[in-house]
C-alpha cells in the first residue's frame, strides 16, 4: 500500500528536505523586491481580511485555500514559505513513486530534477502557491485513490475523496481530477484479483466516495457565492483565478479546434510524458487509456472555455509522468527515459517563459535584482504604507502589487469597504488620495476608467511612474515629495 | 485405638458404599429412564465438553430434570422433594441471605422436631451443614434432594420482594449517586434554575449579545460534535480489515476450556417472538449443557408467558418471573435474571436478535485475551432486514456506522465505549461488583459501560454480529429513539453530577470523549431544529437583526456548520456501507439531514419525558417486519485486508 510504508514523521522530515531548495529560491527572489502576480494577488487579499477583521469582506475570492492560509501571516515570505513547502511535498511524493519504480538512483536523480528544475516548474513551485498547491494535493489524492481501488482500503478510499474535496478550494480543475478518478474506480475494480464486489451498487458506492466531496465543495462555494454576490458562478470570473473566459462570439468548433491545437503544441513539448505513456502501453496496456485520456480532457476544457495555464498544464504532466512510470522496467528502458528526461529540459524550457511574470522572474533571478518597475513599485508601496488609515481610494483589482508591497491594506479604501462607491463619486469628501492605473486597469476598475487621464475634482497629481498616477487631495500632504 | 478402627471401619465401608453404588449413567439405564446409545452419546460429549453428566443429559433432552434428580436422590441415599408441592417454611428460609441460598443451590423446606429439613441440589457435604447451623445454630440437617429448578423456583416465591426489592433499589442503596433515581440532584437543579435566570436576564438586559452568545454556543458545540464524530470514525476506518479474533482461533477452542454461559433474555409482551427467538438460540455454537438461558418474563405478561410455554423450549431454558413492580425496565429484569445467573460469563439479547453462532465463543476469547479488568465486550449490531423500506435503511445506514467505525473507532482511541442494548458480554463476577444495570435509567446499557469506565474497568468490541429486526415505522422508530435520548440525558446528569470524582477516576481523555458522546448527542440533536430555522429565517428575511446575530467569528462557524457540517456527516454515513458491503444503501445517506430531524423530534419528545415521566419505558414494538430470514444484501465482512 502506497504511503504506510513510511511513519508520518517520515514523511514530515523528507518533505522538509525536498522543500529546502524551493523554499530558498523562493525567498531569495523575494528578497530581491520580486513578488508574482499570484501572490500578489493572494496576498492583498489576505491584508484587507486581516485588518477589516472579517473574510468575506474580500468578496469571495476564488480559490480560497491559499488566501485562508496566507492570513495566517500575511506576508509574501508566507507565501514563498508556503510555495516552497507545497512543492517540496510533491517532489517527495515523486521521488517516493521513483523509488518503487526500482530503477537505479542516477536515473531517478536525472528524472526528478528534469521535471523539477526546469524554469516553468520552478516558476510555479515558488510564485504560484495555489497552483502548486492544488497539484500536491491531487497527487495526495491519487496516491490514496490507488490504496483504494487496488487495496479495497477504505480509509484511503474516504481519504482521497476529502483531499480532493480540499483540492476544490484550491483549483477549480479538482472538480475534474475528481470525476476522472471516481469514473476509474469501476475499470480498476475489474482489475483486481481478490473477488472484489464488481455489482452496480459498489461501483456507485466507490465512485460517489471518490467524488461527492469535490461535488459538495463545489456545490458549496457556488451556493456561499450566490447568497453573497446574487451570481453563483462568479467565483469562475474572479481575478485571482480567471477559470472562465467565455470565449467572445467564437464558434464551439472553432473553439475545440483552437483548444486541439494548443494541446497538441503543448504535449509535444513533453515528450517525458509520451515516452511514459508509451512504456505503459508496452507494460500496462490499460493504464495507457488514462495517459491519453489527459490531453484529450485538457483540450475539452479549453475548448468549453476555461483557462487550463500553460503552467499548470506543464505540472500535471510533469506529475503524471513521473507518478505513472511503471515498475521493473528493463534497464534499456531506464537508458532511454534518462535521455528523454534529458530532453525534456531542454523542450519544456522555453514553456511559459512568454508570460509577462515568468519574464520579470527569470531577469530577477540571473540578473539578481527585480526590473525598475518593480522597484519603483515597492518604493511606491513604502510611502503609501505611511499615509493614514482609509485615506488612499484605491481598486485591488489592478493595484493588488502595490498593497501587496506596502505590507498593509490599512491606508486603502477598497471596493470591498462599504463607503467605497461614496468615496468613488465624491473623492474629496472622504479620501485625501487617489490611486489611479494609468496603463491597462483591471476589468471592472473604475478609478482607472475615470481618473487615469485627470484627477478628481479638488485632487492635483502628486506623481506618476510605471503605469500608476497618485493624486492627493488640494489640502492633504504629499506622500511622494516626502524625504 | 477402638476410635481409630471405627473411623477406619467407616471409611473403608463408605468406600464399600461407592464402589458398590452404580454411577448415575448406569443407574439412569438401569431405571429404564436411558437407552445405552444415548448414555454412549452423553458420554462422549461429556469426554469433550468436560461437564457434568448430568447437565449434559438435560441439556440433550435426554432425560427430564426431575427424572435424574430423583435417580440423584437415590444415589446420594437421600429423599427426594418436590418443591412445586412441598411447602416452603417462608419465616425460616429467611434466614438467609439469598444469594448463598442460589450459590449453595439449596433452601432449607421446615423444621421437624429439632431438625432442619433442607432441599439441595448438590451433594450434601459437611459445608451445607455449615451453611445452616452458621444461620440457625446447632441443629440438625437432615437434606433432601430436589432439582435446581426448583431450587431457583422456591426462593423466587420466598424472596420476592427481596429480589424486588434489590433489583430496583439495589445500586441506589449501594451507591445513590450512581442511580438515575434521582433525576437532578440539588446542585443541578440549581444550576439549571441559574441558567435559565440568567438567560432570561441576559435577553432583558441585553439581548443581541445574549441571542449571538447563545448561537455562537449551539454552533460551536455542535462543529466540536461534528469533527470528533470524523476523528473517531476515520481512526475506526483505519482498522477496518484488522479482526481481533480471527476464525481460526475460534476453531482451536476447546469444548472443555468453556465455561458456564448465561444468557439474560428479557421479554415483555412479546408473545409473537418467542417462537423465533427459541430457535435463534438453538444456532449458537456451544455446547448446550454449559449454557444457561433465562428468559425474564414480567409476572403480569401472561400472553407472553404462555407463548413461552407453548414453545416448548429445551431444559437449557428456564423461565424466570420477574416480580411485578415499578419501574418495570428491562434493566430491572435484568438484574432479577443476574441475580440467579450462573456462570462465568454472562450475555443480554432481545428477543428477536439473531447472534452470529460462534459470538459466545469469541466472547471467550476476547475475555481470556484482555487485560484483567476488562468487564465487558460489545458486538455489532445490524439489521436482517436492511432493505425493507427507507427508514430501515437509514437505520441500517447508521448502525453500521455506529458499530462498525465508531465503537472500533473509540476502542482505538482508547475512549470510553457507551454499550449498545444487546449483545453485551460480562464477565458476571465484576458485573456484580459494578452493581448491576441501573433500573431507572432507560438506555441502562450507556450507563453501565461509562459506570465501567469510570471505575477502571475497560470495555471492548468483538468482531461479531447480532441480527435484529429494524424499525419500519416511524411511529415506532420515534417512540425507541426518544427512549434511548432520554437515557444518554438521564446518563449524562448521573455521572456529571460529581465533575472532579469523575476527572480524578477517568482522566480527561474519557471524560471528554464521554461528554462528546452521550451529551454531545442529545444536545446536537435539540439543536439541529434551531439552526436550521435561525437559517431559514435568515435566508427568507435577510433581516439586519438576523445578520446582527451573526457577527464574523459565529458567521464562519455556522457556514462551516451548514456546508461541511452537513456534508462530513453525509460523508460518514456512506463509510458505513463499506465493512458489509452494503452498497445498496449508498445513496440513502444522502438522506441524512432528514434523518436527524427525526432525531430531533425523538430529541423534544425524550427531553418532555425526561421533566415527565423520566423512568417511563418507551416499550418498541418487535415483530413488525415481513422478513423473516436474515436479508440477503447482508453478507459476512470481508477477508482481513492483506
Amino acid at each position: 500500500m502506497r504511503l504506510a510504508d513510511v511513519s508520518w514523521r517520515g514523511h514530515l522530515l523528507r518533505v522538509a528536505l525536498f522543500s529546502v531548495p524551493f523554499v530558498v529560491l523562493g525567498l531569495y527572489v523575494q528578497w530581491l523586491g520580486f513578488l508574482s502576480d499570484s501572490h500578489a494577488l493572494v496576498l492583498a487579499k489576505a491584508l484587507l481580511a486581516v485588518d477589516r477583521g472579517r473574510l468575506e469582506v474580500i468578496g469571495f475570492v476564488y480559490p480560497p485555500l491559499p488566501f485562508l492560509l496566507a492570513t495566517v501571516w500575511p506576508s509574501a515570505w508566507t507565501l514563498s514559505l508556503l510555495s516552497g513547502v507545497a512543492a517540496g511535498a510533491t517532489a517527495w511524493l515523486l521521488w517516493y513513486d521513483l523509488r518503487r519504480t526500482e530503477l537505479p538512483l542516477a536515473a531517478r536523480t536525472v528524472l526528478l530534477a528534469s521535471v523539477a528544475l526546469v524554469p516553468g516548474m520552478l516558476f510555479l513551485a515558488t510564485q504560484s502557491f495555489q497552483e502548486m498547491l492544488a497539484l500536491h494535493l491531487l497527487l495526495v489524492a491519487w496516491h490514496y485513490f490507488l490504496n483504494f481501488v487496488r487495496y479495497g482500503h477504505t480509509w484511503s478510499g474516504f481519504t482521497a475523496g476529502l483531499v480532493l474535496g480540499l483540492a476544490f478550494f484550491a483549483s477549480f480543475y479538482a472538480i475534474v481530477f475528481a470525476l476522472a478518478f471516481a469514473l476509474a474506480s469501476p475499470i480498476y475494480s475489474r482489475l483486481r484479483e481478490d473477488g472484489e464486489d464488481r455489482s452496480a451498487p459498489a461501483d456507485l458506492a466507490r465512485t460517489m466516495v471518490i467524488a461527492f466531496p469535490a461535488l459538495w465543495s463545489l456545490t458549496s462555494w457556488a451556493y456561499l457565492t450566490w447568497v453573497f454576490t446574487g451570481n453563483p458562478l462568479r467565483f469562475l470570473s474572479d481575478p485571482a483565478a480567471p477559470v472562465l473566459i467565455p470565449p467572445a462570439g467564437a464558434a464551439i468548433a472553432g473553439a475545440l479546434r483552437s483548444a486541439l491545437h494548443q494541446t497538441l503544441a503543448e504535449l509535444l513539448q513533453q515528450p517525458l510524458f509520451l515516452a511514459v505513456a508509451g512504456l505503459n502501453l508496452l507494460y500496462r496496456r490499460r493504464r495507457a487509456v488514462a495517459f491519453l485520456s489527459v490531453p484529450l480532457i485538457l483540450a475539452l476544457i479549453r475548448s468549453a472555455g476555461f483557462v487550463y495555464g500553460e503552467l499548470f498544464a506543464l505540472g500535471t504532466y510533469s506529475l503524471i509522468a513521473l507518478a505513472g512510470i511503471p515498475r521493473r522496467i528493463s534497464l534499456s528502458w531506464s537508458v532511454v527515459l534518462v535521455a528523454v528526461a534529458l530532453l525534456q529540459v531542454v523542450a519544456s524550457a522555453r514553456l511559459g517563459t512568454q508570460s509577462p511574470g515568468m519574464v520579470d522572474w527569470q531577469a530577477a533571478v540571473t540578473l539578481g535584482r527585480a526590473n525598475d518597475e518593480r522597484k519603483q513599485e515597492r518604493a511606491l508601496a513604502e510611502r503609501l504604507a505611511q499615509a493614514p488609515p482609509r485615506s488612499i481610494l484605491a481598486d485591488d483589482r489592478s493595484a493588488y502589487q502595490v498593497i501587496a508591497h506596502t505590507g498593509t491594506a490599512r491606508p486603502f479604501l477598497l471596493p470591498a469597504d462599504s463607503e467605497f462607491a461614496s468615496a468613488l463619486d465624491e473623492p474629496r469628501e472622504h479620501v485625501a488620495y487617489v490611486l489611479a492605473a494609468t496603463r491597462t486597469a483591471a476589468p471592472g476598475d473604475e478609478i482607472g476608467l475615470r481618473f487615469a487621464e485627470r484627477p478628481p475634482d479638488g485632487f492635483l497629481l502628486d506623481g506618476t511612474w510605471a503605469g500608476w498616477s497618485l493624486y492627493r487631495r488640494v489640502d492633504a500632504p504629499s506622500l511622494l515629495s516626502q524625504p | 485405638m477402638d476410635e481409630r478402627l471405627i473411623s477406619e471401619r467407616q471409611a473403608l465401608s463408605t468406600v464399600a458404599r461407592s464402589e458398590s453404588r452404580p454411577r448415575l449413567g448406569e443407574a439412569l439405564v438401569q431405571r429404564g429412564l436411558l437407552r445405552h446409545k444415548d448414555l454412549e452419546q452423553a458420554l462422549q460429549l461429556q469426554r469433550r465438553t468436560g461437564d457434568r453428566l448430568g447437565r449434559i443429559l438435560i441439556a440433550l433432552g435426554l432425560v427430564r430434570r426431575w427424572q435424574l434428580y430423583q435417580v440423584l436422590a437415590e444415589l446420594w441415599g437421600h429423599p427426594f422433594v418436590d418443591l412445586l408441592r412441598e411447602p416452603v417454611d417462608h419465616h425460616l428460609a429467611r434466614h438467609f441471605d439469598p444469594e448463598d441460598l442460589v450459590a449453595r443451590r439449596c433452601i432449607p423446606v421446615r423444621r421437624e422436631g429439632g431438625a432442619v429439613l433442607v432441599a439441595t441440589a448438590e451433594p450434601p457435604s459437611p459445608a451445607l451443614a455449615e451453611l445452616v447451623r452458621s444461620a440457625l445454630g446447632p441443629v440438625e440437617v437432615k437434606p433432601v434432594v430436589t432439582t435446581d429448578w426448583d431450587i431457583d423456583y422456591a426462593i423466587r416465591r420466598v424472596f420476592r420482594e427481596t429480589l424486588l426489592d434489590r433489583a430496583t433499589m439495589g445500586l441506589y442503596y449501594h451507591n445513590p449517586s450512581e442511580s438515575a433515581r434521582t433525576v437532578f440532584t440539588r446542585w443541578q437543579l440549581g444550576a439549571l434554575v441559574a441558567l435559565g435566570l440568567g438567560i432570561a436576564a441576559g435577553l432583558h438586559l441585553a439581548t443581541t449579545l445574549t441571542l449571538i452568545a447563545l448561537v455562537a454556543l449551539v454552533n460551536v458545540g455542535f462543529m466540536a460534535n461534528v469533527l470528533f464524530r470524523f476523528v473517531v470514525s476515520m481512526a475506526g476506518a483505519q482498522f477496518e480489515h484488522v479482526q481481533a479474533i480471527g476464525d481460526e482461533e475460534v476453531a482451536a477452542l476447546r469444548d472443555e476450556e468453556l465455561p458456564t454461559y448465561t444468557i439474560l433474555v428479557p421479554v415483555y409482551r412479546e408473545a409473537n417472538v418467542i417462537g423465533p427467538l427459541i430457535e435463534n438460540l438453538r444456532h449458537l455454537d456451544y455446547p448446550a449443557s454449559k449454557l444457561e438461558i433465562l428468559l425474564l418474563l414480567e409476572e403480569d405478561d401472561e400472553e407472553t408467558i404462555a407463548a413461552a410455554r407453548a414453545a416448548r423450549p429445551p431444559e437449557t431454558v428456564t423461565f424466570v418471573t420477574v416480580p411485578n413492580g415499578e419501574p418495570k425496565t428491562k434493566p430491572k429484569a435484568c438484574n432479577v435474571g443476574l441475580f440467579f445467573a450462573k456462570g462465568e460469563y454472562l450475555a443480554i439479547y432481545d428477543a428477536e436478535d439473531r447472534p452470529e453462532p460462534d459470538q459466545l465463543k469469541k466472547a471467550v476469547i476476547a475475555f481470556r485475551k484482555g487485560p484483567p479488568e476488562l468487564v465487558c465486550v460489545q458486538a455489532a449490531l445490524n439489521y436482517y432486514n436492511a432493505t425493507e423500506n427507507v427508514l430501515t435503511q437509514m437505520f441500517t445506514l447508521e448502525y453500521s456506522y455506529w458499530f462498525d467505525y465508531i465503537l472500533p473507532g473509540l476502542d482505538r482511541l482508547r475512549l470510553p465505549i457507551p454499550l449498545g442494548g444487546t449483545s453485551n458480554h460480562f464477565r458476571t463476577d465484576l458485573l456484580r461488583q459494578l452493581g448491576g444495570w441501573d433500573p431507572f435509567n432507560v438506555t441502562e446499557d450507556a450507563d453501565l459501560g461509562l459506570r465501567a469506565a469510570a471505575k477502571g474497568y475497560k470495555v471492548g468490541v468483538i468482531n461479531s454480529t447480532t441480527y435484529e429486526e429494524a424499525n419500519s415505522r416511524y411511529g415506532n422508530w420515534i417512540r425507541q429513539r426518544s427512549r434511548w435520548i432520554k437515557g444518554y440525558m438521564q446518563t449524562i446528569l448521573v455521572h456529571t453530577r460529581n465533575p472532579v470524582k469523575l476527572v480524578r477516576a477517568t482522566g480527561w481523555r474519557n471524560l471528554f470523549g464521554f461528554v462528546m458522546l452521550i451529551g454531545g448527542t442529545p444536545l446536537t440533536f435539540l439543536c439541529v431544529p434551531i439552526l436550521w430555522a435561525l437559517y431559514l429565517a435568515w435566508l427568507l428575511a435577510r433581516s439586519q437583526l438576523g445578520q446582527a446575530l451573526f457577527p464574523p467569528a459565529v458567521l464562519y462557524v455556522s457556514l462551516f456548520n451548514l456546508l461541511i457540517g452537513n456534508g462530513l456527516m453525509i460523508y460518514l454515513n456512506m463509510l458505513a456501507v463499506f465493512k458489509r458491503r452494503l452498497y445498496s444503501l449508498i445513496p440513502f445517506a444522502l438522506l441524512n439531514p432528514l434523518y436527524w430531524m427525526l432525531h430531533s423530534i425523538a430529541a423534544y419528545k425524550a427531553l418532555w419525558q425526561l421533566l415527565t415521566r423520566p423512568f417511563y419505558w418507551e416499550k418498541t414494538l418487535h415483530g413488525l417486519s415481513r422478513y423473516a430470514t436474515p436479508d440477503a444484501a447482508l453478507v459476512r465482512p470481508r477477508e482481513p485486508f492483506a
